[in-house]
C-alpha cells in the first residue's frame, strides 16, 4: 500500500502535469454551443398552471391513444415487436456473455458478410448513449449501445464491467435490408469526406455505394433514432428474425499495442504468432495491432494468458488482460480479445 | 460548504435544468477548468482535451435534468468529462504519440527537474488504461474524495481507495526505476 507522503508527492505530480491543459473558456459561448449540438435531444421542461394539467393530460393521452390505434393499423394489428428494449430490460433470445463465446454457442452465419451501412454516434433520443450498428447484406443487423445515461444500471443484469447492451444480432428480409438501404441513401447527399448530421453527436453514417463507403450528410434530426430502432418503425415483413440474440463471432482479434509486443513473455507472444492468420484493422483503440485468429484459437491463447496474467476482465464479448512485464512502461502490457466483424474489421466491444 | 452554498448551487443546477442558458454557463465557468484538467490527464493532448470537454459539455446539457443530488454537479461534471475523453481516444483512431518538449514546454523552463519528473510522469501515463488514467485524475487533478468518485462510478469508496494505491504503487514503481537508470 501506498504512503500518505507517496501519495501526496504523485499527487502533486499529477496535478502539476494537470496545469497544462487548456483550460480558457468563453462560458456564454460554450453554453450556446452545448444547447445547439443537443437541439432536439432535450426533454423540455412544461410547466402548466394547475387548472391548466388536467386538461393538458387529458390532451397527452388522446394523442397516445390515438397513436397506438394508428401505430395498430400500420403493423396489422401487431402492436408490440421486440426491440432495443429487449436487450436494456434483459429480455433476450440468447443472454449476452461475457468473455469469450461458449463452446456450443453457434457462431453467426454466414463468416463474412457484405456491409450495406454503418451508423455510430450518441444519439440525442436516446438520451445522448452511444449507438454502433451494422446492416449486411446477408440481413443482420449487428448493433450494441452503450447505456452511459439514466439507464446505465440496467445493464448491470448482464455483469458487464461496461455498461453496454453488448453486441448483438437481429435478421433482416432482403426487403427490409432494402427499406433500410433507402432511408440513408434517401436521407441527404453522399460524400467521400467524412460529414454528419443533426439528432447525434459524433455521428458517422456511412453506406457502400459500388465498392466504395460514401458518408452520408443527412438533415433529419430524427434520422439517428430511426436507426438505433428500426423495429419501432419497420413493418414486420421487414424482418427475417425480430428477435435479438447475442453476437456469436466466427473470429477473433487478439490486439497488443505493437511498441509492447515484443516484451509480452516469451511463450505468449508464441502462442500468439502461431495461431495468428493474420493482421486485421478496425475500430480498435488506435494504437493496437491486432492479430485474427478463429475462436478457438483464440480460447487456446486466452488459456495461455491466465496461466501467465491471471483472471481478465471479462467484457460482453471480449477480454482484457493485464500481463505483467518488466520492461513495459507502467510494467504491464494490455492484451484484449475482441470479436471480429462479417466485414472483417475488429470490433471494441466496449467503446462507441 | 455551507448551508448558503449548497442552497445556490442547488438553484444553479435546477436553474440549468430547466434551460436557463445563464444558470448553465454559471456551471461551465465554475467546473471547466476541472474537467479539462481531467480530461487533459486521461488523454494526453490540448486538442483531444478541447474536444472531449466540448463533448462533456452537450451531455451535461442533454442529462442535467437527470442529476438527482445538485451538491453533486461537480463529481458528475468532472466524471463526464474523464468519460468523455476516454470515448474521444476511441473514437479518434488516432495515436496520442505526444512531443513531450512541446507539450510540457511551460514547466522546461521553470524548473528542469519538475520537467524532467513531468515527461517521465507522462510515459507512465500513457502506459496505464484510460479507465485508470481517469481515476488518477478525478483524485489528483480534480481533488474529489474517494467518496465523491466512488459514487460516480458505482464503486465503494474502499474500492477506489485500494484501487489508487495499487495505481500509485505502480508510477512509484516505474518512476523509481527511471531514476535509477538516470544515474
Amino acid at each position: 500500500m501506498s504512503s500518505p507522503p507517496l501519495e501526496t508527492r504523485i499527487g502533486a505530480l499529477i496535478s502539476a502535469y494537470a496545469d497544462h491543459a487548456p483550460t480558457s473558456v468563453d462560458p456564454m459561448r460554450m453554453t450556446r454551443l452545448a444547447a445547439d449540438t443537443t437541439t432536439g435531444g432535450r426533454s423540455t421542461v412544461w410547466r402548466f398552471a394547475w387548472p391548466d394539467r388536467g386538461l393538458a393530460f387529458v390532451l397527452v393521452v388522446a394523442a397516445l391513444l390515438a397513436a397506438i390505434a394508428a401505430g395498430s393499423l400500420a403493423l396489422g394489428g401487431r402492436l408490440f415487436i421486440r426491440d432495443s428494449e429487449d436487450v436494456i430490460r434483459g429480455r433476450v433470445l440468447v443472454e449476452p456473455f461475457a468473455g469469450l463465446p461458449p463452446v456450443d454457442a453457434a457462431p453467426s452465419t454466414p463468416e463474412s458478410g457484405e456491409l450495406v451501412f454503418t451508423f455510430l454516434g450518441r444519439v440525442n433520443s436516446l438520451g445522448m448513449d452511444i449507438h454502433v450498428m451494422s446492416v449486411y447484406a446477408d440481413g443482420r443487423v449487428i448493433w450494441k449501445r452503450n447505456l452511459e445515461g439514466s439507464k446505465s444500471g440496467a445493464a448491470a443484469a448482464f455483469g458487464a464491467h461496461e455498461p453496454t447492451t453488448a453486441v448483438v444480432e437481429q435478421r433482416l428480409t432482403p426487403e427490409g435490408v432494402e427499406r433500410l438501404r433507402s432511408e440513408v441513401l434517401m436521407a441527404g447527399p453522399l460524400s467521400l469526406q467524412q460529414s454528419s448530421g443533426p439528432g447525434a453527436l459524433h455521428a458517422t453514417l456511412h453506406v457502400r455505394v459500388g465498392d466504395r463507403q460514401m458518408y452520408v450528410d443527412w438533415s433529419d434530426s430524427a434520422l439517428p433514432g430511426r436507426l438505433a430502432n428500426p423495429a419501432s418503425w419497420l413493418p414486420a415483413s421487414a424482418w427475417a428474425d425480430a428477435r435479438i440474440g447475442a453476437y456469436v463471432a466466427s473470429r477473433y482479434a487478439v490486439c497488443v499495442d505493437p511498441d509492447m509486443f515484443d516484451d509480452l513473455p516469451d511463450a505468449l507472444r508464441a502462442s500468439i504468432n502461431a495461431r495468428s492468420t493474420g493482421p486485421v484493422g478496425g475500430d480498435w483503440t488506435p494504437d493496437s495491432t491486432c492479430h485474427a485468429m478463429s475462436t478457438q484459437s483464440a480460447r487456446e491463447v486466452s488459456a495461455a494468458m491466465d496461466a501467465t496474467a491471471g483472471e481478465p476482465e471479462r467484457q460482453l464479448g471480449g477480454l482484457d488482460y493485464t500481463v505483467p512485464a518488466a520492461d513495459a512502461p507502467g510494467g504491464v502490457i494490455h492484451v484484449h480479445f475482441v470479436p471480429i466483424t462479417p466485414h472483417g474489421e475488429a470490433m471494441c466491444v466496449s467503446c462507441g | 460548504m455551507t448551508v448558503g452554498e449548497a442552497r445556490a448551487i442547488e438553484a444553479t443546477v435546477r436553474s440549468a435544468a430547466t434551460g436557463d442558458q445563464v444558470a448553465f454557463s454559471r456551471l461551465v465557468a465554475e467546473h471547466h477548468a476541472s474537467m479539462a484538467r481531467v480530461a487533459f490527464v486521461v488523454c494526453g493532448d490540448e486538442e483531444t482535451t478541447r474536444d472531449a470537454v466540448q463533448s462533456a459539455w452537450a451531455i451535461a446539457w442533454s442529462r442535467i435534468g437527470s442529476l438527482r443530488d445538485p451538491a453533486q454537479v461537480r463529481a458528475w461534471l468532472v466524471a463526464i468529462a474523464a468519460n468523455e475523453a476516454r470515448q474521444q481516444m476511441r473514437r479518434g483512431r488516432r495515436v496520442t504519440v505526444v512531443d513531450l518538449s512541446d507539450q510540457l514546454a511551460g514547466t522546461q523552463g521553470a524548473d528542469a527537474d519538475t520537467w524532467l519528473e513531468l515527461v517521465d510522469l507522462q510515459r507512465v501515463l500513457r502506459g496505464l488504461k484510460p479507465e485508470e488514467r481517469g481515476l488518477l485524475a478525478m483524485r489528483f487533478a480534480a481533488g474529489l474524495e474517494s467518496a465523491e468518485i466512488a459514487a460516480q462510478l458505482g464503486m465503494s469508496a474502499s474500492g477506489v481507495r485500494s484501487r489508487l494505491a495499487r495505481l500509485l504503487d505502480r508510477i512509484r514503481v516505474d518512476l523509481a526505476l527511471d531514476l535509477e537508470g538516470d544515474r
